[in-house]
Parts: C-alpha cells; structure tokens; sequence
C-alpha cells in the first residue's frame, strides 16, 4: 500500500511538471506587448520596452528560462508576481485570496451534498412518480440553460424579492454569500442527485437483494442498510476532489458577484501576462488535480474491501 | 407415499402473464401441482419452460412487470396467489418458504461481510437479534461446512470460492428455518467435483431441520440423486409427475421420452447422441392443442388440435398426453426407455 | 363430436420446419429508432418546438421593425418598456431589443450546430481510429491527456488575448478543436469495448468485412452515445459561448451574442426585469427542448432498448 502510494505521488508530480512546462511554453507563445499596460505600450519606446523584457529575463533562450523555472520550483519559490501586485510573493497573494474562495466553496460543497443526495434518494424512493419527474425538470433545467442565465435569474429573484444585496462585500459578508452560494450548489446539487439516483437504481437491478427479500427483509430496511451503503461508495471517492477545488474557486460565480477570490485570479494574471503568478497558479492547480484524484482512489480503497485485496495482487 | 396425505401447497392451474413493451407472453399455462410435506420434488424441464418463474409466484417474487392472471396458489389454508401488498408476502418469505438462487457469485451483497447477511436472516425470520444471533450464525457457518468459521463470518463474499459462496447461501436459505426450500438450479453454476457435496449438505440439512425441498433442474443426473417425486415441464406447463422410479422407468409423455433419451449416459458408443430437434413454441403466441407436438415425431393429429387432460398412469402418476386415452392407437413406450431400466440396474 | 375426436386419434407427418418456427419478426436498425421515437409523444412535441422555434426566429427577424445592422444609439428610448413599437422594449442604450435576442439566439443556434458538427465529425474519425488501430492508442492517449490536462479556461484566455475579440469562425475553429475530446474518447471506449466481444469475433472469423461488422454490429451502439453527446454539446456549446462572451473571452462586441447582451444588462436587469426575462425564456426554451430531444432520441436508437 505504501509502496504504491508512492508511485503513484511520483507520477503525480511528473504530471504537475509536465503540465507547469506545457503552460510555461503557452505563456511565451503570447505577443510580448501584453507585458505592458496601454499606457506603457503607447508611451515607452522600443528600447525601453527592449531593456524592461531583458530585465524580467524575458529575452533571454526559452530553455534557460525553462531551466531557471525548475530551480525555483524545487526551492520551493513560487516567484514574485510582476502585475497583479508588483513584487508581491506569489504565495502571499494566493494566501490572501483563497480563503473567501475556498470558504464559499466548502459552504456551498456541503449544502449540495446534503440537498443532492436527499433528493436522490427521494427520487429512487418515489420513482416514476411526481417527486421525481420535479427532480428530473430541476436536473434538466440547471444542465441545459446556461449557467449565466440561470445566476442571473437567481439574482433577479434575489435582488428584487428577497432584497439581497447584488454584489458582495466583506463588510455584509453574511448576507452577501447567500446568493453567491446559492448559484454555486444549484448545479452541483443537480449533479449529486443525479448520480445518487443512478447509483441506486443500478445497485436496485442487482442480484443479491434477491436474496436479502427472500430472506425476509422489508424493502425499507433493504433500501437503508444494502442499497443507500453500497451506493454512497462510489460517491465518496468524489469527495476530496471537491473540497481540495474549492480552493480555485469559480470564475464565473465570482465574477458575476463581484468576489475577490482565486477565480479570476487565472484569467486576468494571463491577460497582464504577470508569467510568475500564472505559472504559481498553475502549479497549484495542477497539484490539487492529481491528489485529489490520488485521495480519492485512497478512499475507494478504504471503503470497498474488494479494492485493496486485488490492489495487493491476492487472487480470488 | 402421496396417497392419502394433504399437500402442504397446492397449486391449481396457476397462470402468469408478463408484459413485454406493449405484448403479452403467457408463461405459466394452468400449471397444477401438489407439495407434500418432507419429500423431495424435482421440477425438470428446459431453459425457458417456466420453472423458475413458477416457483418464485410461491414467494412473490415475479418481476415487476409479470403477474399471476389466474388460478389458485394454497399454502397453510391461505390463497397465496391473491397476495399483493409486502406485508402479506413477509409472514411467508424466509419464514415459511425460502429459496437459493442459482448464481452464487451475484447473490450475495459484495460490500457486507458474511457473518451479517447470515444474521439479518436470523433477526428477521427469528426475531434474535445481537450477540445470539452472531454466535447462532457462526453455527451455520459451521453447519453448512464452512471450517474456521469464526474467522470466516468476519470476511466479504469475495473471499470465498464459488461453492463455499454457494453454502454461505444455503446457510442463510436455511437460517431462516423455512418448511419449504426452494432450491434454483443450486449446483448449475459450480464444478462437477462440489456439485456431490452441496447435494448431500442440503439433503443433510434438510433432515435436521425437517423442510420440504424443492429443487429445480435441467440436470436429470441431480433429480436422480435426490429427488422422491418429479414433475416435468415444458412450455409453461407440468406434463407429468410421478415418483422418481415411475418418471424414470415408466415415463409415458413423448418429452420425457425424448429428455430420458437424450442423458449422455444412455448412448452407445459410436452412434450419434440423439436431441430433441427445433425449439420450445414462443409463447407471445397462443398454444395449440399440446405444445409438444410440432417437435414429437410420432404426434396424433388430435394433439394439434386440442390439449390433452392429465390421464391416470397410477395413483401417483399423471401424465398429460393423449397416447394415454383409450382411443389412441397402440403405442409402446420406446425401447430405449425400457432399456434403461436394465441399464440403470446395472 | 365423439366420433370427429375419434378419428383424430391418428398419426400425422412430422414436419421438422414447423418444429423450428419460433415467429419472430424481421429486425430493422433504423425502423425501431423511429418505432421507438415516435412512440415518445413528448420527443415528438420538443422536435416541433424547437424546430419551430428556430424557423421563428427568422419569421422574427423579418417581420421586427428594425434591422440590427441599422441599430443606432438612442438615450431617449433607454429602458423603454415593451409596447407595441418595441416587442421586447429597448435596451440601456436604446436599441430595439426584439432584434437584439432573436439575432442573438440565431448566432448562438448558428455557432453551436457548427461547433457540434465539428465536434462530431472529428471525434468520431479520430475516435474510431483511436478504438480500432491499435498501434495509434498510445500516442492518442497521450495527445489526449496532455491537452486534457491543462486547464482548457488557459488554452482559451491564450487564443482571446492573441486574437484580440474572436470573430465567429475562429470561435467556431476554437471550440471544436476542444470539443472533439469527449466525443472521441466516448467513441474510442465504445469502439474498444465492442470491437473484441465474441460474436464480432466469430463474425469476423466467418469472413464477414471488417466494414460490414463496423457498420451493423458497432454503429448502433455509438449511434446512441453520439446522438447523447450532441444532446449535451449543443447546449454546452451556448452556455461556454455564453460564459466566455460574458467573460470578454468570447466573440467581440460586434457579433451579438447571448453573452454579450448578459453582460450589457447585468447592471440594469434587476431593476428592468424583462432585460433579462426575454432572452432568459428564448434560450431556455432552446436548450431544454434540444436537451430532451436528444436524450429521448438516444434512448432510441441504443439497441437494448429495442423490441
């Protein structure tokens, strides 16, 4: 187990550099004016712009770039950003804006488990019946209409009928989180529903609850104690995946409510071509990625014991 | 041994019907059958002839889209083919009639250890729940011949090879301490080698816990290990029943001639092994007089037209075939059935 | 009656083609997707509306008052509620908002069935190719992951930045060249998972045409997992157009989009509601109708679920 736990973290960090390279190689494919404001491109002569590029090692052979990339990364440097915040440490400034992010996030993570996965069940439950052609109607409409469309009903609704506050601000966090959290868990709690539902109806077809009404067993206790466990399995492994993402936060919900998180963190360091923040972020999101799936197959290990047997190479 | 004594179950021209995207196959066709109590019955007949289904109406167990559409289903004074809510169905399942599935590998939940799905039966159907029920499910590790089953009761279905799956159903089957077993084609999905034991494990069981078995099976080689009677079925229907020697020696339906003829153990080295040429009739469509006649090479014309009543071979042996009325031409049984009796002898 | 029963009691020939006769039909791939279709009323009644709605929205373009391309600023008629002048009332900056949604809702109808055709057309081939030739899965696999890998909002942010403001078709060239991913991964296991199952086997042991085992035993089944992913990708394909516009990652101001026009009314909607209820219900309507079109017409043409 260790053994392979191991493997796997090394290949993860291939992944993470492979990917960290690939971004490096895109950033520089950008037309270099992106390094300056408009201000800056209109007023600085060439060789200012010339001597300004030398400076930030802009200039100089894409491989020695890359090679000075790796030294930083491997002391742990994630580099200063250069437009963002001029000269603050990278690190810093993900520090400052993952909380609101990630808070956000984890709120909305557990209202939509909660939520989703009572209305799967209630679904299953109430099959082919009204509760679950109103789930399906849900289901459909936040994966169909676009997402922008559906936030801005939400603030709409908000806005005008409940009076909440439009964009969000620390000073009235509580009240400004609602509706940003809202429009967070809408699709996700679609997407648990979903997924517990299909989950159930498929362990609903299996063989071996054949056996458990033969024995005798009433079909709610066969819902709670077979099928509910047996579902929740695959679903777990989901789980730290989901909480390590809501550190990168939504580009969008963020965005549209105005939030100072993560989310346009990425976009907007490109666009001002602030290379050191980008690749940082990158880097970040790229580790999230690969542990989450890692933990993830951890959990499925720990909670479906045919998994680790087999993992150890015992034949049955 | 059937003479004067009442059947425990009594089912009497029991019909099924299921609806298939819009049509309707009729499964089971007026199918009659008795049980009595502690012996040992066999319902033989081909894939597809309805034997399992006909067994699951005695626990309700019918998928959702079949439904009994006719006659009557008596178990302990009650008409149990008129049960349609799942409280009745609890006071029979587990309790009074259980069964083993034939598939052992999908029978059983992958994720929960063995030692409880042996106690949910126990708490269920005896109502002893905790400690007891772990210490009495552990003797029917034990029981069923599991060795080391402390140890075993803690581990998952996973763990165990086909035919020790295979007693840890029996094991839960029985635990439930049922008067009627039914046993789906038990050994079908198993080895040869095992097939011998898991027989005689049920057949030991069933002394020790006084139940009536009844086993379903393609395998004439089984039914003449273990059964005391033997029904035939074919499309839906029971052609004969008789006891074990009158089936097998004295069998008068041209489809039991034809599936006594076609044992392996009967040919004669060197000559073709002969089968039962074309296909059961599709049932979506109406039956004709008897079913077997398109397949019978020596059908009276009189079986294409109407469907022949159970005649009297002897006071445990019915056959449903016209060969048995008088007005049929002299027929004799073939030889390759007289034979066998001889054969087996030896 | 006696003696008419009497005289039965004889022995016929035996006919081994009657013993044989089960009575089933003749099977046609494609005339149970339609049996099966078209028994859904509900699918037939989403192909009229969205049918319906897309011929509309020209009939709407032709018969509203005003031509987008003539649109001119107007502070008067800001926020002008809808009457009989204005259907859909005026925007903040006083243009005629009938012309703005339904000549929106066009682009994005027009941009997503491009990008979905695209998708289609170039992850089937390289999804076949992937599934089928098996000296190309490695380096497949490993395009495949390495584009997969990079968050795709990098790859996009990029294209916007050096474009500066895609115009339509290299939004079009952009979105397929990422939207092939899925579909040819959905394809390549189906492909995979198919292609060695026994009775493809044995057909091919009998001789039959590696064509002819493609098109009649594994078409089906992808027939089914296509026409799902379309079902998804149409929709998804106007929610990115949508975000990505909003964003000012998308197409430039000039082309009206959906987002575009969100992004203009994001301010203004909550105090003008029908800023937002009219594009609001037009898309919605698209989406969903085609969703549900798309899911019940997979639904029918998977072979499983056929007679």
């Amino acid at each position: 187990m260790v053994k392979y736990s191991i493997t796997r973290l090394l290949q993860s960090a291939v992944t993470v550099l492979i990917v960290a390279t690939i971004v490096f190689l895109l950033m520089r494919a950008l037309p270099t004016d992106y390094f300056f404001t408009e201000e800056e491109v209109m007023k600085l002569t060439e060789q200012q712009k010339q001597d300004r590029l030398e400076a930030a090692g802009l200039n100089d052979p894409v491989a020695q770039q890359l090679l000075r990339f790796y030294n930083e990364l491997l002391h742990g440097d994630l580099g200063k950003s250069r437009r963002i915040r001029v000269d603050k440490p990278v690190i810093e400034i993900i520090q400052e804006r993952f909380p609101v992010s990630m808070k956000l996030g984890l709120i909305s993570l557990g209202i939509s488990l909660v939520l989703g996965i009572a209305l799967g069940i209630l679904q299953v439950l109430n099959k082919e019946g009204p509760l679950d052609h109103l789930g399906m109607i849900y289901t459909i409409f936040v994966n169909a209409v676009p997402p922008l469309v559906t936030y801005s009903l939400v603030l709409m609704f908000g806005a005008k009928v409940l009076d909440l506050p439009s964009m969000f601000s620390k000073r009235n966090e509580l009240q400004s989180s609602i509706m940003p959290v809202v429009c967070l868990s809408l699709s996700s709690i679609a997407h648990y529903a979903m997924w517990t539902r299909r989950y159930m109806v498929d362990e609903l077809n299996k063989d071996y609850l054949r056996l458990c009404r033969v024995k005798g067993m009433p079909t709610k206790d066969i819902m709670i104690k077979h099928v509910l466990k047996n579902a929740f399995v695959p679903l777990i492994a989901y789980i730290p995946a989901s909480i390590l993402f809501t550190i990168g936060g939504s580009l969008l919900v963020e965005r549209f409510f105005g939030i100072p998180g993560m989310g346009p963190l990425l976009v907007d360091s490109i666009g001002r071509y602030d290379t050191p923040l980008v690749q940082g972020l990158v880097v970040l999101y790229a580790s999230m990625s690969v542990i989450g799936v890692f933990l993830g197959d951890v959990m499925m290990t720990v909670m479906d014991p045919r998994i680790k047997l087999t993992g150890k190479g015992d034949t049955r | 041994m059937a003479e004067n004594r009442q059947p425990i179950l009594s089912a009497k021209d029991v019909e099924i019907e299921f609806t298939l995207r819009g049509k309707v196959l009729k499964a089971i066709r007026k199918c009659s059958l008795d049980l009595y109590k502690g012996e040992t019955l066999a319902i033989v007949g081909e894939s597809g002839s309805g034997k399992s289904v006909f067994t699951k109406s005695f626990l309700g167990m019918l998928d959702a889209n079949g439904s009994i559409t006719g006659g009557t289903i008596t178990y302990d004074g009650n008409d149990i083919s008129k049960y349609k809510t799942e409280k009745q169905w609890m006071a029979i399942r587990g309790k009074k009639i259980s069964m083993v599935m034939q598939d052992p590998m999908t029978s059983l939940n992958p994720l929960k250890k063995i030692g409880r799905q042996i106690e949910e039966s126990i708490t269920y159907n005896q109502g002893i729940k905790g400690e007891e029920a772990r210490k009495m499910a552990i003797e029917m590790l034990s029981k069923v011949g599991i060795p080391d089953p402390e140890r075993r009761a803690k581990q998952y279905p996973h763990e165990f090879s086909g035919g020790m799956r295979q007693r840890v159903v029996i094991a839960i089957a029985a635990a439930c301490r049922p008067d009627i077993l039914i046993c789906d084609e038990p050994t079908t999905a198993l080895d040869v080698t095992i097939q011998a034991q898991i027989l005689d494990l049920i057949r030991g069981l069933q002394k020790d816990l006084d139940m009536t078995v009844i086993y379903i099976t393609h395998d004439l080689g089984v039914v003449a290990n273990v059964a005391d009677r033997v029904a035939v079925m074919y499309a839906g229907q029971i052609v004969e029943v008789g006891t074990v020697e009158e089936i097998f020696y004295d069998a008068w339906h041209p489809y039991t001639w034809a599936l006594l003829n076609s044992l392996p153990q009967l040919g004669v080295k060197g000559e073709e092994l002969p089968t039962i040429e074309g296909t059961p009739p599709n049932l979506f469509n109406e039956v004709h007089g008897d079913a077997f006649a398109p397949r019978n090479k020596q059908a009276l014309a009189i079986d294409f037209e109407e469907e022949p009543p159970f005649f009297n071979v002897s006071e445990t042996h019915i056959a449903k075939t016209w060969y048995l009325d008088p007005r049929a031409p002299k027929i004799e049984q073939p030889k390759s059935i007289l034979s066998l009796r001889n054969k087996m002898k030896k | 009656m006696a003696s008419k029963q009497d005289e039965l009691f004889r022995f016929v020939e035996y006919s081994p083609e009657n013993a044989e006769r089960i009575g089933y039909s003749n099977y046609s791939y494609w005339r149970s997707v339609m049996q099966n279709f078209l028994k859904r009323k509900s699918a037939v009644f989403m192909l009229f509306v969205f049918v319906g709605l897309v011929i509309f929205s020209f009939i709407a373009l032709a018969i509203g008052k005003y031509d987008w391309a003539t649109l001119v600023t107007n502070t008067d008629l800001a926020f002008h509620k809808p009457d009989g002048e204005y259907w859909f009332g005026c925007d903040n900056l006083g243009r005629d908002y009938w012309c703005q949604v339904w000549y929106s809702m066009q682009t994005s109808v027009k941009l997503a069935a491009l990008v979905g055709g695209g998708e289609c057309v170039l992850g089937i081939v390289i999804g076949c190719l992937w599934g089928y030739v098996r000296w190309l899965d490695r380096p497949i696999t490993e395009l495949y992951n390495i584009i997969n890998n990079v968050p795709m909002i990098i790859y996009l942010t990029l294209i916007a930045l050096i474009f500066r403001g895609l115009s339509f078709p290299v939004m079009c060239i952009t979105l397929i060249a990422f939207g092939w991913l899925v579909m040819a991964r959905n394809v390549r296991n189906l492909v995979f998972m198919y292609r060695d199952r026994e009775y493809n086997l044995a057909s091919r042991c009998l001789g039959t045409p590696i064509s002819r085992v493609l098109v009649k035993n594994i078409f089906p089944y992808l027939i089914s997992v296509i026409v799902l992913r379309l079902a998804l990708s149409i929709p998804g394909t106007i929610s990115l157009e949508t975000t990505l516009s909003y964003l000012g990652l998308g197409l430039g101001i000039d082309t009206p989009s959906l987002g575009i026009l969100l992004r203009n009314a994001r301010n203004y909607f909550v105090d003008y509601p029908y800023l937002l209820v009219f594009p609001a219900v037009v898309v919605a309507l698209i989406t969903i109708t085609f969703y549900l079109l798309g899911n019940a017409f997979s639904d029918a043409s998977d072979p499983r679920n056929h007679v």
